[in-house]
């Protein structure tokens, strides 16, 4: 706490009108090498410059994981939470205080199976957040057990003759919750697909679901190696209302245009599995926003009054 | 840490529901990787449905394991009373660790002791050996027809969690004469289906909650037999509800659980050697709590001290709350009562070493009030 509060003031005493990425690294972060947490949090740091975001008027809210370690390292209001519940508290900060920027940053254990049930609600909510999940297709921190996004028989300490059913897919899931409104697919290993894919997700107004595909280097090293290695395995889906960050055209020759406004094509290319797709795969700005539907008008003075006065009339003797 | 999973293993056809967190991982790692003849091993999306699985396959009549630790323990306690109050013969191997925040995975028996109202029976073991023995113990209690509760075995994260010693491993045959293939009422009868869980009246539940304290109650008798037994078949003894030393002529006595308690075995006796009439007692049994026990054996002393490594908001330790309640408001025994002061030692993981006991005793020497708890270790 005491910590934050200083890296705050530090700012302050600074008087800084501008910010450097570097200037949203709170300290290095502790992941092990080559951990694609490491993209993510540089990506980030990219967007926060590039909308010079105040350090005072952010919060990264994360629950348990290696990937949850995120807000130690981001210079801003950070809260560490409890296993799966990082959603629910985000929703409550959004709706304290709308004002604040809120991004939650979860792994694919917190968000796709101890957490389940907050992400289904969550995402119809739709309060206006961007969440990070990074999917490394394992539980990291308690070191090697079978998330629900681990592929069909890859092997791990729980399972130890390989998992025993076919991986739940993030993206056809959100895609089939009600009120959905932003659902997108990037990976750390295409820094320039997961800044242009984030930065998209904050200019959304609502919940912004992205799942990062995400190295582990320890326990996962194979499952994105092909991808890493073998861009042809990848397909962008490209969009002028989506992503297409200037660039990878000649690295990613597998281009396909898709109208994120296009829920039944979203879903169905989310369901093949032919080759690894990465871009927005639904995105409308037009869906209700929990903390907009919810929000409370200001009160002027003299509203304040009539109500007061309509009150003490029904006493009136 | 693994003896807890390999006790389980032999006690075959059990139904396991896992979910891991440090430091019990290795437990249900342990289980996941051995199959066992008519085992089914199904990891879950949570704690919560770790239990749930269990419950299910209890509800079956089924043998059911599961393991769990600190924050696990926390986000599956619905299904923890759940359990308890159908009567469930579940066993779980529980790993004392900090309740966060903040996040703290070093021993610690809040976790464990925030269910003390739960109706499971409790154990907690002081060493690799006593995991192993009591975990099949408490298969057998569980099942026994007269029990029919939930059976948790405690053990401190790390300190035995973690660490190995050589200890005497039952043979299959052995565990097969102990644990005969689990036979309890709730067997699927296909001629009487019933329907569990319905809307109840005040009454049925006061004779339910009756029904839950008479079995308690019936625990301390049954655990005698059952170690009877274990000593008969695997030739040693599993520790029971108490463990005592020099408790007869002592007018100091220490108490404390889990490996707390072996730093007082040794600090007790360097001080018996000294001439001083200082005595200790293991508290393994925590549910149902060995009240009679604490009590004759504290019946002569003047001074009684309760290390806790745990925090009971506003009472200090959990045991000395338990020992207090113990030694109170019984006839003739109110104004012969000795008084007893809680240390908090430990808590939050920090290691008790002789030392720390060493203090604890001199400072119960000096006191002639029982205070406000002492905290052990607090840096100023
Ligand atoms: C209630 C609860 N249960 C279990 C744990 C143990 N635990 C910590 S992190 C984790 C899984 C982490 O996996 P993931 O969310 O994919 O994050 P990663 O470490 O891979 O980034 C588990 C099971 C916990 N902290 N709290
Ligand atoms: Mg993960």
């Amino acid at each position: 706490m005491s910590g934050l509060a200083l890296s705050l003031l530090d700012l302050e005493a600074d008087a800084k009108v501008c910010f450097e990425a570097e200037d949203y690294q709170r300290r290095p972060g502790k992941w092990c090498a080559g951990c694609g947490d490491f993209g993510a949090l540089n990506a980030v740091k990219r967007l926060l410059a590039k909308e010079q975001l105040q350090p005072e008027k952010m919060v990264f809210v994360s629950g348990i994981g290696c990937s949850s370690r995120f807000p130690h390292y981001v210079n801003a209001y950070g809260f560490h939470g409890i296993h799966g519940r990082a959603l629910p508290l985000a929703t409550g900060v959004k709706l304290a205080r709308p004002e604040l920027d809120v991004f939650v940053v979860m792994g694919d254990g917190d968000c796709t199976s101890i957490g389940a049930g907050h992400w289904i609600h969550a995402t119809r909510y739709n309060a206006n957040m961007v969440v990070l999940m990074l999917d490394n297709n394992i539980y990291g921190l308690t070191k090697n057990q079978t998330s629900p996004t681990t592929p069909q028989g890859y092997a791990s300490m729980t399972s130890p003759r390989g998992a025993v059913l076919p991986a739940l897919d993030p993206l056809q899931a959100t895609l089939g919750i009600s009120n959905a409104s932003f659902v997108a697919q990037t990976a750390d290993w295409v820094p320039a697909h997961l800044y242009a894919t984030l930065q998209a997700a904050y200019e959304h107004p609502g919940f912004s679901f992205v799942r990062i595909l995400q190295r582990c280097p320890k326990f996962t090293d194979d499952i994105f190696a092909e991808n890493v290695k073998n861009p042809d395995a990848t397909e962008l889906l490209v969009h002028e209302e989506g992503v297409d960050p200037p660039g990878l055209e000649k690295l990613f020759k597998a281009r396909r245009v898709h109208d994120p406004k296009n829920i039944d094509e979203a879903r169905s290319l989310a369901r093949r599995t032919d080759m690894l797709r990465l871009g927005i795969f639904f995105r409308d700005d037009s869906m209700p926003v929990y903390d907009e539907v919810r929000a409370v008008p200001p009160v002027t003075p003299q509203e304040k009054i009539n109500r007061l006065n309509k009150e003490f009339e029904r006493y009136a003797v | 840490m693994s003896l807890a999973g390999e006790a389980n293993r032999s006690a075959r056809g059990v139904v396991c529901g896992i979910y891991p967190i440090t430091p019990q991982t290795e437990i249900v790692e342990y289980v996941a990787r051995f199959p066992f003849s008519k085992g089914r091993v199904i990891p879950v999306e949570s704690e919560h449905s770790a239990m749930g699985v269990c419950i299910g396959a209890a509800l079956n009549g089924a043998r059911a394991f599961t393991a769990s630790s600190s924050n696990g323990l926390a986000y599956m306690a619905e299904n923890v009373m759940v359990a308890a109050f159908y009567r469930l013969p579940i066993v779980m191997a529980a790993v004392n660790r900090t309740l966060g925040p903040p996040w703290n995975i070093w021993a610690d028996q809040g976790d464990t002791l925030m269910f003390r109202d739960f109706a499971w029976v409790q154990l907690y073991c002081d060493s690799n050996q006593d995991v192993a023995d009591t975990t099949l113990l408490a298969f057998r209690l569980a099942e026994d027809p007269r029990i029919l509760l939930p059976v948790m075995v405690c053990m401190d994260a790390f300190i035995v969690s973690h660490t190995s010693m050589e200890i005497e491993l039952a043979t299959q045959e052995q565990v097969d004469r102990f644990l005969p293939p689990c036979d309890v009422p709730q067997r699927l009868d296909s001629a009487h289906p019933v329907t569990i869980g319905g809307m109840a009246f005040p009454q049925d539940t006061l004779s339910q909650r009756l029904d839950l304290d008479e079995a308690l109650r019936r625990v301390p008798g049954a655990l005698e037999e059952h170690r009877a037994q274990f000593r008969e078949i695997f030739g040693r003894e599993v520790s029971g509800a108490v463990e005592s030393h020099h408790c007869e002529d002592a007018d100091r006595i220490l108490i404390a659980s889990g490996t707390v308690a072996s730093t007082l075995r040794s600090v007790v006796e360097e001080w018996r050697l000294r001439g001083e009439r200082v005595g200790m007692i293991r508290i393994k049994m925590f549910r149902p709590f060995p009240r009679e026990e604490v009590r004759a054996l504290c019946s002569g002393s003047k001074k009684v001290g309760v290390l806790d490594r745990n925090y009971g908001a506003d009472v200090g330790g959990i045991f000395c709350h338990e020992v207090r309640a113990a030694l109170q408001g019984q006839a003739g025994v109110g104004e012969r009562a000795p008084l007893v002061q809680s240390y908090l030692t430990g808590v939050g993981g920090g290691d008790v070493v002789p030392d720390t006991v060493q203090e604890v005793l001199e400072e119960l020497s000096r006191r002639s009030a029982a205070g406000d708890p002492v905290w052990k270790g607090i840096e100023t």
